[in-house]
């Protein structure tokens, strides 16, 4: 459990945040200049608070009443920097195990596990210049992990990385969200990043929380929605494997009680059978019909009501509609919104185009 | 604009009448005068009252070392007259065909004493003074008056038991002085010398019969000058042969200096080379040792902290590359010396400094000091604070942080920076030889022995081998430096 409250005063800009979080994940998300980093260098001790209290699990870091102010290196918090920051003159091997012969921090990890995990058995006696960029972030991420934190800290872990590398690197971290079970809080702009990592998001604005909560309730929030922009609102909706249609190779995930009729099919990678699974759904892959259409090749059709109304731009509009006590969004022209003639508390059916696996 | 092209002619004959006026002062006879430093309070006075009485001539006296006038003559110098404080020296310019042996003339004579403080207690004899404790003499290696204070001193069988006392200087005055501020108990010094102060008692005078007559010759170099033959003439008037004696020389009137040039009062420099170049790596060795952790912490304190008046201890860290190395030098005297306030402090821990190869060090440091704090500097800033953090949340107390991080990364400056301090070290002169002199085998590191060797007649051979052997010493350290950064850099320091 991650309890923080603080403020902190320096060059013109006022950072007050306080939250809590005992999330495995918890994302803080916002636009850059937020004071989203700031506020990880404040946790890892590396920036001073002016005044408020941190306190991971019983271990209270940074309290100005009392006087507690522990020293970074005494924090046993993991931090990975969006620029990697390896040591340039050491190898990666002597890097990843820094921790331990400089900074005299034992591990349970077994470091061959790690290795393995992060695919850097074949990189360990390379110099930092003589790797990539996600090989560079691979290495601090084992880095971190190997100093045996209590708190994962990650400030932008993907930011720096182009798009095919973020996709190498993003199961890396699910795996040691997984794998490890090392709590921790990642730093991001980009909500597409964080929706896939986090339970529990924070964002921040202007040095403040804005919006708190778990991911589902956030990305519903308005001012989730603002910081997404046009183009890319979206729901998270929350749904449970419900069966197989193993023929096909697709899962079927029921979004509320199955019996509701909510069904959605997807094809999964790595089934598991029983759980419940986060989805991302884009508000232009969601068309609105006010009855079932039987001649259609989309397949996912849930049942739902209006909720809300709202002018998106000149040419749509964006339905805010209930589905199962969900919310789902939908962005329609105004002339299809016309046609239909919809209203809050009127049925409608709800087709989505594509759903992405959160 | 017709006003500003007035104010421009107004100008222009401004700066004409002002050369015109000077014209007839350069249209003036000339006669330059080379001569012994130790001539000149005399020669000052001389040269003064002859302008008085031909204000058509104008004197200019350039005073140095007779080895440097000479040298200096040797690689036609335009110069009217010159007056050396040996017949060496002459002989020398005899042999570079620069004048004829008939030519020379000896214009006075002088004699050596032995001087203490004025106001010294002590009242034994100067035998015993110069047995039992620190005194003074120039170099004999190549000082004049060092050579026959050896001369008179083994006449006198005293060389072999009192040497290891002597502290040899490279210049009369500069020992005049040592003996003034009681650094020493006695000094060997000319009769000249000792006129000029009066903080100086003499305690013995040597007879000529101890040592090679002590003789000032003089030469016209430039028959083609008349008004130079006029002052040369006016040298051995009654007038100027009684300022001279005022002066503490001994008049000789006018005889041709050619008996007193039959002997040669230089002897033979035995160029023993390793002792040299040993103390000189000794020195430089021992300077960087202490120098470079201590510029290590002030180029860390300069690249990581704020603080109340850094700017004041940032010139201060460069005062010596912009100094004049013979005030750092004298300084050092007045500091470190025996009656200096940190001399006298140190020494209750048996640390000394004066004229000690120490004191060679202490002086190389100093001077090697901005040299070595500018490179570390440069290559603490550019350290990113980022990797530090990274170290500091893996667990890096400051030490540990300072251990793996700083060192290593700073290493390149480190070695850059100990490298140019080496070969400063090596060549350190002007702060060194003000402060420890130049003493054979004690503070005489490389350059101060190509200096000695320069000053004698015969010394060209060695004052080469040295030379280049220190082209050598300076070329192999500076690869070395090239060879160690870029393995380091090979290995992905930077």
């Amino acid at each position: 459990m991650l309890n923080l409250k603080i403020e902190k005063e320096f060059q013109g800009f006022k950072l007050d945040i306080a939250f809590q979080s005992d999330a495995p994940v918890t994302a803080l998300f916002g636009r850059s200049g937020a004071g989203k980093s700031t506020i990880l260098k404040l946790i890892a001790g590396l920036v001073k608070p002016d005044k408020g209290t941190i306190v991971l699990d019983d271990t209270t870091l940074f309290d100005d009443v009392s006087g507690v102010d522990l020293p970074a290196h005494k924090r046993g918090l993991g931090m990975v920097f969006q620029d990697a920051r390896l040591f340039p003159h050491y190898d990666v091997k002597t890097n990843l195990t820094y921790a331990n012969w400089a900074g005299g921090r034992k591990t349970n990890l077994e470091f061959s596990r790690v290795v393995d995990l992060l695919g850097l058995a074949h990189l360990l006696k390379r110099q930092p210049q003589n790797l990539s960029g996600g090989e560079k972030q691979r290495v601090a991420i084992g880095r971190a992990l190997l100093s045996n934190p209590s708190l994962l800290l990650l400030d932008e872990p993907l930011a720096s990385l182009d798009i095919e590398r973020k996709r190498a690197l993003l199961p890396f971290l699910r795996a040691i969200r997984d794998e490890f079970k090392i709590p921790m809080v990642v730093v991001s702009h980009d909500p597409m990043d964080v929706h896939q990592l986090a339970e529990h998001l924070v964002i921040i604005d202007e040095g403040q929380v804005v919006e708190e909560g778990n991911v589902r309730s956030v990305f519903a929030s308005h001012a989730m929605q603002e910081r997404l922009g046009e183009r890319n609102q979206s729901a998270v909706i929350e749904a449970n494997i419900s069966g197989f249609e193993r023929d096909y190779g697709l899962t079927l995930l029921s979004v509320g009680n199955p019996s509701l009729g909510a069904t959605i099919r997807l094809h999964m990678d790595e089934s598991t059978g029983e759980g419940m699974c986060r989805l991302l759904i884009h508000a232009r892959d969601v068309a609105l019909a006010l009855s079932k259409p039987c001649d259609t090749s989309l397949q996912n059709c849930l049942p739902a009501k209006v909720a809300e109304i709202n002018v998106s731009d000149n040419a749509h509009m964006l339905i805010t509609c209930d589905v199962a006590g969900q919310t789902l969004f939908s962005q329609i022209t105004k002339k299809s919104f016309d046609e239909l003639g919809l209203e809050p508390g009127k049925t409608v059916f709800a087709l989505i185009k594509s759903v992405a696996l959160a | 604009m017709r006003c500003f092209i007035k104010y421009i002619w107004l100008l222009i004959s401004v700066f004409l009448m002002s050369a015109a006026v000077t014209v007839p002062a350069s249209s003036q006879d000339r006669v330059v005068v080379f001569a012994a430093s130790s001539m000149k309070d005399a020669l000052d006075q001389i040269s003064a009252s002859f302008e008085v009485d031909h204000p058509e001539i104008d004197i200019i006296l350039s005073y140095a070392s007779s080895g440097v006038l000479a040298r200096q003559i040797a690689n036609d110098a335009p110069v009217d007259l010159f007056v050396s404080a040996s017949t060496d020296w002459m002989n020398y310019l005899v042999e570079q065909s620069q004048v004829k042996q008939n030519d020379i003339k000896s214009l006075a004579e002088n004699q050596l004493v032995v001087v203490a403080p004025e106001n010294t207690s002590d009242n034994s004899d100067w035998r015993e003074i110069l047995e039992r404790g620190r005194f003074v003499m120039g170099d004999p290696s190549h000082v004049p008056a060092g050579i026959y204070a050896k001369q008179a001193l083994t006449a006198q069988s005293l060389w072999v038991k009192v040497s290891q006392n002597a502290v040899l200087t490279e210049n009369i005055r500069v020992a005049l002085g040592i003996v003034e501020r009681q650094e020493a108990g006695a000094g060997i010094l000319y009769q000249s010398d000792v006129q000029l102060s009066d903080r100086l008692q003499i305690i013995h005078r040597f007879s000529d019969k101890d040592h090679a007559k002590i003789s000032y010759p003089v030469v016209r170099l430039n028959a083609a000058n008349d008004a130079a033959g006029i002052f040369f003439d006016y040298l051995f008037t009654q007038g100027a042969q009684s300022t001279l004696a005022a002066y503490g020389f001994n008049s000789v009137g006018a005889q041709t200096a050619s008996e007193a040039a039959d002997h040669q009062i230089f002897e033979n420099p035995t160029p023993y080379l390793w002792p040299i170049i040993f103390l000189s790596l000794k020195v430089a060795f021992v300077a960087m040792l202490f120098a470079v952790p201590l510029a290590y912490a002030v180029a860390f304190l300069l690249a990581r902290y704020e603080f109340r008046g850094k700017a004041f201890v940032q010139a201060l860290v460069m005062t010596p590359l912009v100094m004049p190395p013979v005030v750092t030098g004298y300084l050092l005297l007045l500091l470190f010396g025996n009656k200096g306030e940190i001399g006298q402090f140190l020494s209750y821990f048996g640390v000394e400094f004066a004229f000690k190869w120490t004191g060679a060090a202490l002086a190389a440091g100093l001077m090697a000091f901005p040299l070595l704090v500018r490179p570390m500097r440069l290559s603490i800033e550019a350290i990113d604070q980022g990797v530090v953090d990274a170290a500091n949340t893996l667990g890096a107390n400051v030490w540990t942080r300072f251990r793996t991080v700083f060192l290593p990364l700073s290493l390149p400056g480190i070695i850059a920076g100990a490298v140019l301090g080496f070969a400063k070290s090596l060549g350190e002169f002007g702060a060194t030889i003000t402060f420890v002199s130049n003493i054979p085998d004690e503070t005489q590191t490389l350059s101060l022995a190509i200096y000695s060797f320069l000053q004698s007649p015969n010394g060209d051979d060695a004052a080469l081998t040295l030379m280049l052997i220190s082209i050598a010493i300076a070329l192999g350290a500076v690869l070395l430096s090239e060879m160690v950064s870029s393995r380091l850099y090979r290995k992905g320091q930077m």
